[in-house]
């Protein structure tokens, strides 16, 4: 591989019941994706706080994802219904802040999709891959007038 | 005797001055406080220069409340200056302990600030304020302004954190005998509740689902009820809540003066998470996902509402440069 190519770093918060086992099927069943992925196991994807997106980014990740169980599929009910609201405000959010909102992305996959997990993340590593990096610092506190 | 007396002072960074009317609302108890300290600087009420505060010794101050925002390099000067003189420094109301509603600013940058408060359609168009401007009788010089607003806390070693938009006398009843006591231990983030708004507001709350949020004048307004259940942003579950809740009393939605509740960083965050779990609609099981977010586009400038006191101290802290516009 060359290594002067960007390598976006992605964490994927997966929710317990359905897309960490999807995920683990896609490694029983060997299904190949790219290593840029850090996955995260939450209890429910509607667990995983703006704080924590945020503080994603801030540490240095160049995409996140949260992926849960199918809408009405929630172990929990109703979860995964507040994560697709938590998600809008979210991307809103990030719009003000100046991060590019497609540097997130909500997926739904089920705990028998491991061909879909798989799909998903080499999707999102190519994605960010032409995004390029996230740079968050590199404004200086005090600067001088802009004539 | 004069030399018992403790040394007290109040500095105003980018304030509005609204808490230094706040210490004269704690009445009558400003008498207790000045027999037990003398109140050395106050730029507001006393006429002191710079060149005073330089000449004080090291530690001269026994304890200094500063106030406002970092929003020029002076705030920023004053501020370290007022480190070295001062013994222990308290960040005193929001603005200097989360960066306060200024801090909205944040969402722009400095060039983007400056143009649109100097040359809009209803100013002249003119330059932008001057470092330095050269006039006949000599050079008269501006402060410059920082890209962003900062909470006090990373400017310099802060002892005590006192948020409020202002504080309140209540706060302040609690706060000045300990502070000015030295047998009390008062930590860093003692003076910020752990209790947000919610729990000590006396409104009734079901915590029933709510379809989405309404301008306030657009509500058949029940006085009793909670104001979230009806609709009605409000940033009492994110809020720390050491008001004892005044405005939700009165019916007023709670902006989030006070900041987040003690231990928590990003107050915006945190009401996201409440308002995505609050609203919600029958039926959604049926609805497509683009429905079920339609459902959120009644919240108006979410950023704004959420962050508007607290968006300098917030995990991103100001906007950047990802986004070419």
């Amino acid at each position: 591989m060359d290594s002067d190519e960007f390598e976006p770093e992605i964490i994927a918060f997966l929710c317990n019941w359905c897309s960490y086992a999807g995920a683990d099927l896609a490694g029983v069943s060997r299904e190949q994706y790219p290593s840029n992925i850090l996955n995260i196991r939450v209890m429910c994807s509607s667990r995983v706080s703006p704080e924590h997106v945020f503080e994603s980014f801030q540490e240095g990740a160049d995409g996140v994802l949260i992926a849960g169980c199918h809408p009405g599929d929630c172990h929990y009910i109703d979860g995964n219904y507040k994560t697709i609201r938590k998600t809008w405000l979210l991307k809103k959010m990030m719009d003000d802040m100046g991060i590019d909102p497609d540097r997130l992305r909500l997926e739904w996959v089920s705990s028998a999709e491991g061909g879909k997990f798989a799909k998903v993340m080499e999707e999102m590593t190519d994605e960010i891959k032409k995004m390029g990096p996230l740079e968050l610092d590199g404004n200086d506190l005090s600067g001088e007038y802009d004539e | 005797m004069m030399s018992d007396k403790k040394k007290i002072g109040f500095y105003w960074c980018g304030a509005c001055g609204g808490c230094q009317v706040s210490i004269l609302d704690i009445d009558e108890m400003i008498l207790d406080v000045v027999e037990q300290a003398d109140i050395v600087f106050w730029p507001c009420a006393m006429d002191p220069k710079y060149e005073d505060v330089y000449e004080m010794d090291e530690d001269e101050i026994d304890l200094m409340f500063i106030n406002g925002s970092i929003r020029l390099e002076e705030n920023k000067e004053m501020a370290e200056l007022l480190r070295e003189k001062a013994k222990e420094i308290v960040a005193y109301g929001s603005c200097s302990v989360n960066g306060g509603l200024f801090g909205l600013g944040n969402l722009s940058d400095k060039k983007e600030l400056l143009e649109r408060g100097y040359s809009t359609k209803t100013t002249d168009e003119g330059s932008l304020p001057q470092k330095v401007t050269e006039v006949e009788e000599g050079d008269l010089k501006l402060p410059e302004m920082l890209h962003h607003i900062v909470p006090l806390e990373e400017i310099i070693d802060v002892d005590y954190l006192l948020p409020g938009c202002p504080p309140l006398p209540n706060q302040l009843e609690e706060a000045l005998p300990a502070l000015l006591d030295d047998d009390t231990e008062v930590g860093k983030h003692d003076l910020i509740s752990s209790k947000s708004v919610c729990d000590v507001c006396p409104m009734e709350r079901e915590e029933k689902k709510i379809e989405g949020l309404k301008p306030i004048q657009e509500v058949e307004f029940d006085p009793e009820e909670c104001i979230l259940d009806q609709g009605v942003l409000c940033m009492g579950p994110a809020t720390a809540g050491m008001c004892d809740a005044p405005c939700t009393e009165v019916a007023h939605p709670c902006v989030g003066c006070n900041g987040p509740v003690k231990d928590v960083k990003d107050q915006g965050s945190r009401m996201a998470s409440a308002l995505a779990s609050v609203i919600g609609v029958e039926g959604e099981e049926k609805m497509s996902e683009e429905e079920v977010q339609e459902t959120m586009e009644s919240i108006r400038d979410p950023t704004g509402s959420m962050y508007m006191f607290s968006l300098p101290s917030s995990i991103m802290q100001y906007r950047r440069g990802d986004i070419d516009e």
